[in-house]
C-alpha cells in the first residue's frame, strides 16, 4: 500500500468575523489515496472551500493535523508553503484567475518560472494543445471565452506536473457545455494518474469521480465510493458548442 | 460639510501610507519654495542691516597721509556725513606653523568706531600690544585667546608680536577660509608703528545720498590731489553689489529654479494619488450619483481630501521651509560676513505656502475628479475597479521577446501600460528629477572645470617674490637652478580705473607662461601711449573697447594706457573685490608701478607640477636665494582656495537635488503603492500558484525599474538642454562658463537613479509579498 496523498485528522477552522467566531470546519478526518478523484459536495457555506484551501496551504487550519503529499503543512512557513505549492499542487479556481497581462502561453510558462525552472515553451504549447486551446496560445485572457480561460487555467495547473489537482467550483462560472468540456478534461488528467479533489455544490457533477464526500456545517456527513462514472463528451450540447 | 470632512478623514485613515507620502511630497515642495523665498528676503535684510548696524562706508580709499586736519576737512564736504580712518597693512600672521595671509586693521577706538564697526564675539577688544581676529580666521590659523601671534609682511622684514585678546566679527568680510586671508584688528597706534607711518592710511567715508557717492569720491580724490596727498584704490559701495552678492544671487536664482521644479513634482504626486482614489471609488461615485447627487456633490469629497492634504502640507512645509530658510540664511550670511538678521517670518511666505500647497493639490485633484465623475451612473456602477487591459500592440511586441527571459519581469513591465496616465505622470516625475540632477551636475562641473581651465592659462607652477631688489635678468639665474624649467619676470599690483578696482599683471610680451585668448584687438605690442590688454569682464565693467585710452591709478601714480586688445580670462571668484585684469608688458608695469626697473616677482615653471614636488622645489628656492628675502606662492594652493569658493555652490545645489530626488522617489513609491492596492488580487493569486515573496519583490521592482529607465531616457533628453540653459544662466551671473556634461556623468546619474529606485521599491515589494492568497480568494 502506498502512503495516502492527503491525510487530515481532526482539522478545525475558526474564523473571527468581528466579535463573532465562525466554525467553518468542525473536525474533519480525511484520507485520500493517490489516484483517487474525490468530489466534495455540499450547500454553500458548509466549509468546502475552506477545506480545499487548507489542502493547498492557502489557508491554515486552526486545529488538527494536515499532511499533504507527505508534508506536514502546518509546520511550513508562508514562503515554504508557496514553494511547496508550486511543485506539488495545481489549483483551478472558479474565476480562472489568469494573469491578465500574460498571453495564454505565458500564463502556462509562469509556474515553471516560479519554481525556478527554465520555462519550457514546447511543453507549455503541448499542454495548451492537450486542453484544446493550442490555437489560442498568443491570446490574452480577455480575448478568450470563459471556457477557454478555464482550460488555459487547467494547462497552467499542470505546468509543473503536480501529483495533486485541486479545483474549487471549476464549472461554477461556465455555461453547461463549457462546464462539461472542462469536466471531461479534468477526468482525462485524472486518468493520466493525477489525484483530483473537486469541490462543487452542483449535485449533477457529483456523479463524476471515484468518491463523493458530502459536507454540511463544517463536517463530513457522507463518504461513499461510486462506480467510476467518467463524464464523457457524449452530451450533444458539448459537440454543438464547437469546443474542439 | 461634516459628512464631507468625515469622508475625507476616513479616506486618510484608509490609505495612511499614501496620504503620508503625498503630504510629504507637498510638504517638500512647499518647504523648498518657502525656504528660497525666505532666504532671498532675509539676505536682502542681512545686507541692509549690515549696512545700517555696522555703519558700512560708502567710499573707501588708500591715502598716504590722513592727518586729523585733512580728515576734518573731508568731513565738512558736501554729501559727507561721517569720516573715519584706519591703519591697514596686508601682512602675514603665524602662531608657529605656517604663515597665513592677514589683513591687519588698526582702529583708534574700538568702543567708538564711527564706520565699519566690528562686533565682539568673545574675549575683549585689543589693547596696546594685543590683537583680535575675525572669528572665521580660526579656519585658517590655529589661534586662541592668550596666544602670541607673530606678524611679518614678508620673510625679510622684522617680526612683530601681539597677544590675542579676543575674537570679533568683521563686517561684510567674506569668510577667511574662502578668501584664504584672515582679518585681524589692533590698536591703530600699533599698526602705524609697524607701518612706520605717522598717520592712518585708509579712508572710510559715509555719505548722505548713496546715489551721489561716485561723484563725492571723485571730489575727495581731487581734493586730496590738490593737497598733494596721493590716494588710490577708491572704492564706491554699490548697495546692490556687496562682496559675494553676485555669487549669492546666482545661487538664489538656481535654487529658485529648483524650488519651482519641486513644486511641479508635488503637483504630479497629488494628481496621481487623487486619480488612483477616483479609480478605486468609481462605484461609490456611481452610488452617490444614483442617489441623486450632482456631479459636484460626487466630486466634493475628493477635492476636500486634496484640500486637507494641501493645507497640512502647506502649514508643515511653511514651518520647515522657514526653519530651513533661516539655517540657509545663517550659513550664507556667515560666509559673506553679513549680520544675521533675526528670525522674521513674513506674511509673504505663509501666503506663498498656502498658494503652492492648496493650489498644487486642488489644481492636481480637479482634473482626475472631474473626469471620474463625468461618466453615467450605469457605467460607474458596472466598473469593477481593476483594469486588466493593457495596450497590447506596442507593449507586447516590446516585451514579447523579453518574456523568454523572465515572465515575472515581463508582467512588471506590462503592468506599466495598464495605467498609461499614471505611468506617464510618474515617468515625468522621474524625468524631471533626472533632468534637474543633470542640470546641477552640469553647473557644478562646468564651474569647477572652467576654473581649472582658467588656471591652465597660467602655465606657472608658482611665483617667487623678492623683497630685496633684483634685476629682471635674474630670471636667467633662477633658470640655472635644477628645479626650475623656466622663469619670467612678472609684476603685480592692484589698480583703479575710475571707481573700478582691478589687478595689474606685468609679464614679458612674448611670455611662454601665460596663454592669452585674444577675443578682440591684439596681444601686447610696443605702443604709445603704453599698450594694455584687458580681460573681457573688466572691459565690460568700465565700458572700454580696443583703441580707448584709460587712466590707470596705481598707488599714488596715474598713467595713461591704450587698450590694445581684450582677452577672455574671467578668473574672478567668490569674494573677489577686484574686477578683471589689466595686462601690461613687464617693463611698462615696472615703470608705472614705480619699482625703478627692478623686478620683484618671477613666474616659474618647475620640473614637476605635483603639489609635493612644487612645495619641495619652492622651499629649496627660498633656501638658495635667501639673501634676496624671497617669498614663494604655489599655484596649486591658489587654485585650491578658488575651488573652495566653488564648492559652496556645489554643496547648495546638491542639497537642492536631494530634495528634488526625494520628491521623485516619493512619486515612484506612491505609484507603486497605488498599483499595489489595485492588484492585490493578482498578487494573491500569484502567491497561490507558487510565487514566493522574492518573486513579488522582483515583480514590483521590475515595474519600478521600467518606469525609471524610461524616465531616465526622457530625463536625459530634457536634461541636456536644461543643463545647457542652467550653465548659461550661471555664466551670465558669474563668469563665462564652458559647458561640461560628459557621458560618465550621465551614465552615473542613470545608475544612481536605478539603484535608488530599486532600493525604494523594495518597500512596496515587501508589502506585496505579504499579501496572503486567502485574503483575495475570500471574495470569490
Ligand atoms: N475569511 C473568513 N472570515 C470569516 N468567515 C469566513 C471566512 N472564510 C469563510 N468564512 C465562513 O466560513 C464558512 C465556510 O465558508 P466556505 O468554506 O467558503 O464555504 P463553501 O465553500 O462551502 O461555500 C462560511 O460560513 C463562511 O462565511
Ligand atoms: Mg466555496
Amino acid at each position: 500500500m502506498t502512503a495516502p496523498i492527503i491525510h487530515l485528522t481532526g482539522v478545525t477552522k475558526e474564523y473571527q468575523a468581528g466579535r463573532r467566531a465562525i466554525q467553518a470546519l468542525r473536525g474533519v478526518d480525511l484520507i485520500v489515496e493517490p489516484g483517487e478523484w474525490v468530489t466534495i459536495l455540499g450547500p454553500s457555506g458548509c466549509g468546502k472551500s475552506t477545506l480545499l484551501n487548507i489542502l493547498s496551504g492557502i489557508d491554515r487550519a486552526s486545529g488538527g493535523s494536515v499532511e499533504v503529499a507527505g508534508v506536514d503543512l502546518r509546520s511550513l512557513s508562508e514562503e515554504e508553503l508557496a514553494r511547496w505549492r508550486g511543485r506539488h499542487v495545481g489549483i483551478i479556481f472558479q474565476f480562472f484567475q489568469l494573469m491578465p497581462t500574460l498571453t495564454a502561453l505565458e500564463n502556462v510558462l509562469l509556474p515553471m518560472e516560479l519554481v525556478g525552472q527554465r520555462p519550457q515553451r514546447d511543453l507549455a504549447r503541448e499542454l495548451l494543445e492537450r486542453v484544446g486551446v493550442g490555437h489560442l496560445a498568443d491570446h490574452l485572457p480577455n480575448e478568450l471565452s470563459g471556457g477557454e480561460q478555464q482550460r488555459v487555467a487547467i494547462a497552467r495547473a499542470l505546468a509543473n506536473d503536480p501529483p495533486l489537482l485541486l479545483a474549487d467550483e471549476p464549472t461554477g462560472n461556465l455555461d453547461s457545455a463549457s462546464g462539461a468540456r472542462v469536466l471531461s478534461l479534468l477526468a482525462e488528467m485524472w486518468k493520466s494518474g493525477k489525484t483530483l479533489v473537486l469541490v462543487t455544490h452542483d449535485r449533477s457533477i457529483a456523479s463524476c469521480g471515484s468518491r463523493v464526500i458530502e459536507m454540511r456545517d463544517g463536517r463530513i456527513v457522507a463518504d461513499r465510493r461510486v462506480a467510476e462514472t467518467v463524464p464523457h463528451a457524449a452530451a450533444p450540447d458539448v459537440a454543438a458548442s464547437g469546443d474542439a | 460639510m461634516r459628512l464631507l470632512l468625515t469622508k475625507a478623514l476616513r479616506d486618510i485613515q484608509r490609505r495612511p501610507l499614501r496620504t503620508l507620502l503625498t503630504t510629504l511630497g507637498v510638504l517638500l515642495g512647499v518647504a523648498g519654495v518657502v525656504a528660497i523665498s525666505y532666504t532671498g528676503r532675509s539676505l536682502a535684510d542681512a545686507q541692509r542691516e549690515t549696512y545700517a548696524n555696522t555703519r558700512q562706508p560708502d567710499i573707501t580709499a588708500f591715502a598716504a597721509q590722513l592727518s586729523p586736519t585733512l580728515v576734518d576737512l573731508i568731513g565738512r564736504r558736501d554729501n559727507v556725513v561721517a569720516v573715519d580712518t584706519q591703519a591697514v597693512q596686508i601682512t602675514r600672521a603665524s602662531t608657529g606653523d605656517r604663515w597665513v595671509n592677514t589683513r591687519l586693521v588698526g582702529v583708534a577706538d574700538f568702543t567708538n568706531m564711527r564706520l565699519d564697526a566690528v562686533q565682539l564675539v568673545s574675549g575683549r577688544f585689543p589693547g596696546p600690544g594685543e590683537i583680535a581676529f575675525d572669528a572665521s580666521a580660526t579656519k585658517l590659523i590655529d589661534v586662541e585667546v592668550g596666544d602670541l601671534v607673530a606678524l611679518q609682511p614678508t620673510p625679510a622684514s622684522p617680526i612683530n608680536y601681539a597677544r590675542v585678546s579676543g575674537f570679533v566679527r568683521a563686517p561684510a568680510t567674506i569668510d577667511a577660509s574662502i578668501l584664504n586671508q584672515a582679518t585681524a584688528y589692533m590698536p591703530a597706534r600699533d599698526v602705524r608703528q609697524i607701518l612706520g607711518r605717522r598717520y592712518d592710511n585708509y579712508l572710510l567715508v559715509r555719505v548722505a545720498e548713496p546715489q551721489r557717492a561716485s561723484e563725492t569720491a571723485d571730489q575727495i580724490r581731487a581734493f586730496l590731489d590738490k593737497r598733494g596727498v596721493t590716494s588710490s584704490n577708491f572704492t564706491v559701495r554699490d548697495p546692490n553689489v556687496f562682496t559675494g552678492s553676485r555669487e549669492l544671487g546666482t545661487l538664489l536664482l538656481l535654487l529658485e529654479v529648483f524650488s519651482v521644479v519641486g513644486a511641479l513634482l508635488s503637483t504630479f504626486l497629488v494628481a496621481n494619488t487623487i486619480a488612483a482614489i477616483m479609480v478605486e471609488e468609481t462605484r461609490q461615485v456611481g452610488i452617490i450619483k444614483a442617489l441623486g447627487g450632482t456631479r459636484w456633490a460626487a466630486m466634493r469629497p475628493y477635492l476636500f481630501f486634496a484640500l486637507t492634504i494641501g493645507i497640512t502640507g502647506a502649514v508643515l512645509g511653511w514651518v520647515i521651509g522657514l526653519v530651513g530658510g533661516q539655517l540657509l540664511t545663517g550659513y550664507l550670511a556667515g560666509l559673506a560676513g553679513l549680520v544675521l538678521p533675526g528670525f522674521s517670518p513674513a506674511l509673504r511666505e505663509l501666503v506663498l505656502a498656502l498658494l503652492v500647497g492648496i493650489g498644487v493639490t486642488l489644481g492636481a485633484a480637479v482634473l482626475p475628479a472631474a473626469l471620474a465623475t463625468r461618466q453615467a451612473v450605469a457605467e460607474l456602477l458596472a466598473q469593477r475597479g481593476v483594469v486588466a487591459d493593457f495596450h497590447r500592440g506596442i507593449t507586447q511586441s516590446l516585451t514579447g521577446s523579453l518574456a523568454r527571459v523572465g515572465i515575472v519581469a515581463t508582467m512588471g513591465l506590462r503592468n506599466l501600460a495598464r495605467r498609461p496616465a499614471r505611468a506617464w505622470v510618474t515617468l515625468t516625475v522621474v524625468a524631471v528629477a533626472v533632468a534637474a540632477f543633470l542640470g546641477t551636475q552640469a553647473v557644478s562641473r562646468s564651474v569647477t572645470l572652467t576654473v581649472d581651465h582658467l588656471y591652465d592659462l597660467y602655465g606657472a607652477d608658482g611665483w617667487i617674490f623678492f623683497n630685496r631688489p633684483v634685476r629682471p635678468e635674474f630670471a636667467t639665474t633662477l633658470e640655472q637652478h635644477p628645479d626650475v624649467r623656466q622663469a619670467e619676470p612678472w609684476a603685480n599690483a592692484t589698480a583703479s580705473i575710475g571707481s573700478v578696482r582691478t589687478d595689474v599683471w606685468g609679464m614679458p610680451r612674448n611670455t611662454d607662461i601665460y596663454t592669452p585668448r585674444v577675443i578682440a584687438g591684439t596681444w601686447l605690442r610696443p605702443a604709445n601711449p603704453t599698450g594694455a590688454v584687458l580681460t573681457s569682464n573688466l572691459a565690460r565693467a568700465i565700458g572700454a573697447s580696443v583703441g580707448d585710452v584709460l587712466t590707470l591709478d596705481i598707488g599714488d601714480r596715474s598713467s595713461l594706457v591704450q587698450v590694445l586688445g581684450i582677452v577672455d580670462d574671467e578668473s574672478t571668484y567668490l569674494g573677489a573685490a577686484t574686477t578683471g585684469k589689466v595686462f601690461l608688458d613687464v617693463a611698462d608695469a615696472q615703470r608705472i608701478i614705480g619699482s625703478g626697473g627692478r623686478a620683484t616677482v618671477f613666474a616659474l615653471t618647475l620640473q614637476s607640477s605635483q603639489p609635493a614636488a612644487v612645495d619641495a622645489s619652492l622651499t629649496r628656492l627660498e633656501e638658495r636665494f635667501r639673501q634676496y628675502a624671497p617669498v614663494t606662492l604655489a599655484m596649486y594652493q591658489d587654485q585650491a582656495s578658488s575651488r573652495r569658493a566653488i564648492d559652496i555652490l556645489t554643496v547648495m545645489l546638491n542639497a537642492m537635488v536631494i530634495i528634488v530626488s526625494a520628491v521623485g522617489l516619493a512619486g515612484i513609491v506612491n505609484t507603486l503603492l497605488i498599483n499595489l492596492t489595485e492588484r492585490r488580487r493578482e498578487y494573491g493569486i500569484l502567491r497561490a500558484i507558487g510565487a514566493t515573496g522574492r518573486h513579488l519583490v522582483r515583480l514590483v521592482m521590475s515595474e519600478a525599474l521600467g518606469l525609471t529607465a524610461a524616465g531616465c531616457a526622457v530625463g536625459v533628453a530634457v536634461g541636456y538642454p536644461l543643463a545647457r540653459y542652467l550653465v548659461h544662466l550661471t555664466g551670465t551671473q558669474l563668469f563665462g562658463l564652458e559647458f561640461h556634461l560628459g557621458p560618465v556623468t550621465i551614465a552615473a546619474t542613470i545608475l544612481v537613479a536605478l539603484i535608488a529606485t530599486a532600493a525604494v521599491s523594495t518597500a512596496p515589494g515587501l508589502l506585496a509579498s505579504r499579501i496572503r492568497p486567502i485574503q483575495v480568494l475570500r471574495y470569490e
